[in-house]
């Protein structure tokens, strides 16, 4: 089927490397993901090692041996910056996983039944909606056991709203469409429908959306590690901006141990939305183009030119 | 670290602190200086010297019936008299009482007052309004603490305008320590707010009192303006005003004393002190604290008999935490000296007890303190049967029922726990137990503290009166279930020691049982006490000179120093 074909992994990384958002927030985020998996060999110091310090060398300005300069407990920040990225990284990735299948299953369900089961769905999707986030997380993190997974958990069971109802209107189009009027009409079920006709064209956009996703994951672990909330021997980058935040990084004038830990949340941050944006370019056919279009900008960008 | 529980006694500290400063501290000075302060007249016609205070916190009311946070008590020893005065040295000196003698048996005290004496207002100050304000406080039950400072009253009389006549129900060792906190309220203000609950919903925005400073503007949560109170009986303050501002944290404090925008700090973190002392004109202090802040480490011995369940009680306590080897073998794997080194950078002292050193003689430096040794710590539990059969890194109970692995809880406002939590983590990981850690939010950690007793281990903390009795008190089995026992602590020995020495009035014979008391709690490893905070403070040079920083304790917020403070020329 040439639905399936054209989102193949093949054609996506063929109109990618035109893309350059899409090549530039890939290129960040696999400069972090090496960061992080190869963190041991990379990092100067280990970061877990016994502590030593005096009232003196707390917050010591970057130097030959601290090229990031020390923390307020004198540990060194480049090490702890480069270990903080494998959990930003892993509560990113898997909470957005996590995220996008309940939003994409939601959505689906929602968008291609329609009726009452939409109802219900939705409706419980604008509820989830009007929570604010933040403070339910935080009750959430609160009850349950201090761990990364709850983190991953909490963090993935409350991210997926924005998927589902994004989900939802693409399914809304994708089913009104002719070749699944037709499916219907030779008489494919429901299961069928979906799995070959609806969720090969929904699959681009939730790709995209994951890569999306992954930047909320990682900013919402920061906030809750900033706020004290998460264990504080798993070292993330929002743990650092904790402590440094907490512990007078900001009186002794430690610029180096609020930077960092920032600096890092906006990079990997900016490499997702880069590659979300640009993934979504190449590969929305609401934006581009899709497989049953006679020319490649047959439908025009945006929504405005709605098919029947 | 000011924590949620300790607040009502830092408070009562900070109190007392304030409170030592009313008076001049020249002990037992004679009331022969009356009137306006000389020292500060050539002030005049030029510009107001204007000391301004930094801090991080505000009073929540100026109702002194009614408040809760330790800053209210810090503008209350500005404002108003107490019959005594707790000096920095500890001692108790006049204040508004010149002289005082007592009967025999302890139970008559009859307060001379210093005579002549007015209001902000203009007001004569009689011993009328002495009686007043303590039946004030003694007829009302729901007054966070005041109600607390008058529970040996019997009656209070005042048989002419400079006399007071206070009567006990029963003779008390610590009667000083509890009437430096009551302080004397205008009756003609008052009167009209004596019932009820108008008596704490009263704002007192006026403020009226007889202490050495009075009000003169106060926007909640922003600034406490005062000025001298020039009819003030003693010798008055040698500034014109003190602004007592307030700032969001302790980083904008630290930058509001480097630019020059305050004169003084009430407090700042650790680690801003190398900052701080590189700074120009700015010299950073650190003492034993008016109010001492015990840090704990709280482990739940609740259970059984003892659990209040009538209150709500879950006692849901790893077992093993009621075995006296593994508290023991905890403490041994505690290494005090690095979280002293880390935390606090090196400015506290290794914890022994609940009773901090900076109690002075209430103190027990005797007790030897159990060693960091993780080879015996290992020890203990081995022969106490908690092996680790399934070589996981983790020890199990010794029927194998459970792991050693206990929940580790702290405030989420604190700035010590996290570290703290990180390094315990490691040493006791290296005997076999495991932690859970996470903060909770105060009121969070309240609901499961106590009298819920629904948690292994918690790191919180206590703030402390000039008298041992209130943080002895803490451990008492009867405490259990109001919910003042953290630990649910039960020992019949104890109780009965505490009733000795509230009754106790021979000073040295009283230290003895305190210090014994002390001596049991550190046998039984009621809790693990890493380490006493120091006070660090800091003031600017180029303005104002004459701060105390020469006393047993730090407070420069006292108004000891700010009686004393001039400005520089």
């Amino acid at each position: 089927m040439s639905a399936v074909t054209t989102t193949s992994f093949g054609t996506i990384w063929r109109s990618a490397r035109r893309n350059w958002m899409a090549l530039a927030g890939l290129s960040m985020l696999a400069a972090a993901v090496i960061v992080a998996v190869f963190a041991p060999l990379i990092a100067p110091y280990d970061p877990k090692a016994d502590l030593k310090v005096s009232i003196d060398d707390i917050y010591a300005p970057p130097s030959a041996a601290h090229w990031l300069g020390t923390d307020d407990a004198g540990r060194d920040v480049l090490s702890n910056f480069i270990y903080g990225a494998r959990v930003s990284l892993i509560v990113g990735f898997f909470a957005s996983f996590i995220s996008v299948f309940i939003g994409g299953t939601i959505g689906i369900t929602a968008g291609y039944f329609g009726g009452r089961v939409e109802n219900i769905l939705m409706r419980i999707t604008d509820i989830m909606l009007v929570i604010p986030d933040l403070p339910l997380a935080v009750v959430l993190v609160a009850l349950t056991k201090p761990s990364l997974m709850n983190i991953i958990l909490v963090i993935g069971l409350l991210g997926w709203t924005g998927t589902a109802r994004l989900v939802r209107s693409q399914t809304l189009s994708v089913k009104e469409r002719k070749f699944v009027l037709r499916a219907k009409a030779i008489g494919c079920g429901h299961f069928h429908i979906l799995r070959r006709h609806i969720f090969p064209l929904v699959l681009p956009l939730l790709v995209a959306n994951t890569v999306l996703v992954i930047s909320l994951a990682i900013l919402e672990e920061s906030t809750l590690s900033f706020l004290g909330l998460a264990d504080p021997t798993t070292l993330s980058w929002g743990q650092m901006l904790n402590f440094a935040f907490t512990r007078g990084g900001v009186s002794a004038g430690a610029w180096w141990a609020l930077i960092m830990p920032g600096l890092g949340i906006v990079w990997v941050v900016l490499g997702c939305t880069l590659l979300g944006q640009g993934l979504e370019q190449v590969l929305n056919p609401r934006l581009e183009w899709h497989h049953l279009s006679v020319g490649p900008k047959m439908v025009a960008r945006g929504a405005k030119e709605e098919r029947p | 670290m000011r924590t949620h529980r300790s607040f009502w006694m830092v408070c009562v500290m900070l109190a007392l602190m304030v409170s030592a400063c009313g008076g001049q501290p020249t002990p037992a000075a004679s009331p022969s200086e009356s009137g306006a302060g000389t020292a500060a007249a050539p002030a005049e016609q030029k510009s107001p010297a204007v000391v301004r205070v930094g801090w991080a916190g505000s009073p929540d009311t100026l109702n002194p019936a009614a408040a809760l946070l330790s800053e209210s008590f810090v503008i209350y020893e500005l404002a108003y008299s107490a019959l005594l005065d707790l000096e920095l040295d500890g001692e108790y000196s006049p204040d508004l009482a010149e002289s005082w003698t007592h009967s025999e048996d302890g139970l008559v005290w009859t307060f001379k007052l210093v005579p002549n004496t007015k209001f902000h207002d203009g007001t004569p100050l009689t011993a009328k309004d002495v009686v007043f304000s303590f039946n004030f406080y003694k007829d009302h039950e729901d007054f966070p603490y005041m109600t607390g400072y008058t529970t040996a009253f019997e009656s209070v009389e005042a048989p002419d305008d400079t006399t007071v006549v206070l009567t006990l129900n029963e003779a008390i060792p610590n009667l000083f320590s509890q009437i430096v906190f009551l302080y004397i309220l205008p009756e003609h203000i008052w009167k009209d707010h004596t019932e009820g609950a108008a008596a704490t919903e009263f704002e007192n925005l006026e403020l009226i009192g007889s202490g050495p400073f009075k009000l003169k503007q106060y926007a909640q949560g922003e600034f406490v303006h005062l000025e001298a109170n020039r009819d003030f009986y003693r010798t008055g303050p040698k500034v014109d005003e003190v602004v007592f501002q307030t700032f969001s944290n302790l980083d904008a404090l630290v930058q509001a004393i480097k630019t020059g925008q305050v004169d003084m700090i009430t407090e700042m973190p650790n680690t801003a002190v190398a900052t701080l002392r590189n700074a120009e004109n700015v010299t950073v202090v650190t003492g034993a604290p008016l109010a001492p802040d015990v840090t704990d480490i709280i482990l739940n011995q609740a259970g059984g008999d003892n659990c209040p369940t009538d209150e709500g009680g879950v006692c849901s306590g790893h077992p093993a935490l009621a075995d006296r080897n593994v508290r023991l073998a905890l403490a041994h794997a505690t290494n005090k000296q690095e979280l002293i080194d880390i935390i606090l950078l090196g400015l506290g002292t290794p914890g022994l007890t609940l009773i901090p050193d900076s109690l002075g003689t209430w103190y027990n430096d005797k007790i030897a303190d159990y060693p960091f040794d993780l080879v015996k710590a290992n020890q203990i539990l081995e022969d106490a049967g908690y092996k680790d059969s399934n070589g996981d890194g983790v020890r199990e109970m010794p029927d194998g029922s459970r792991d050693l692995t206990f929940r580790l809880n702290w405030p989420s406002d604190s700035t010590v726990a996290p570290r703290l939590a990180e390094l315990l983590g490691k040493t006791w990981g290296q005997i076999g137990v495991k932690l859970e850690m996470q903060a909770l939010d105060p009121d969070a950690l309240t609901s499961i503290c106590c009298p819920a007793f629904d948690y292994d281990i918690l790191i919180w903390g206590w703030g402390s009166d000039p008298d041992p009795s209130f943080l002895l008190s803490v451990m008492l089995t009867d405490q259990i279930p109001t919910g003042m026992s953290e630990t649910g602590y039960s020992n019949p020995e104890f109780d009965d020691l505490f009733i000795q020495q509230s009754r106790e009035l021979d000073p040295a014979k009283r230290q003895e049982i305190v210090w014994k008391m002390q001596e049991i709690l550190h046998e039984d490893v009621v809790y693990i006490v890493p380490f006493y905070s120091k006070a660090v403070q800091a003031y600017r040079t180029d303005r104002f000179k004459g701060w105390i920083v020469d006393q047993p304790k730090l407070a420069l917020d006292d108004v000891t120093s700010l009686m004393v403070v001039e400005p520089v020329r």
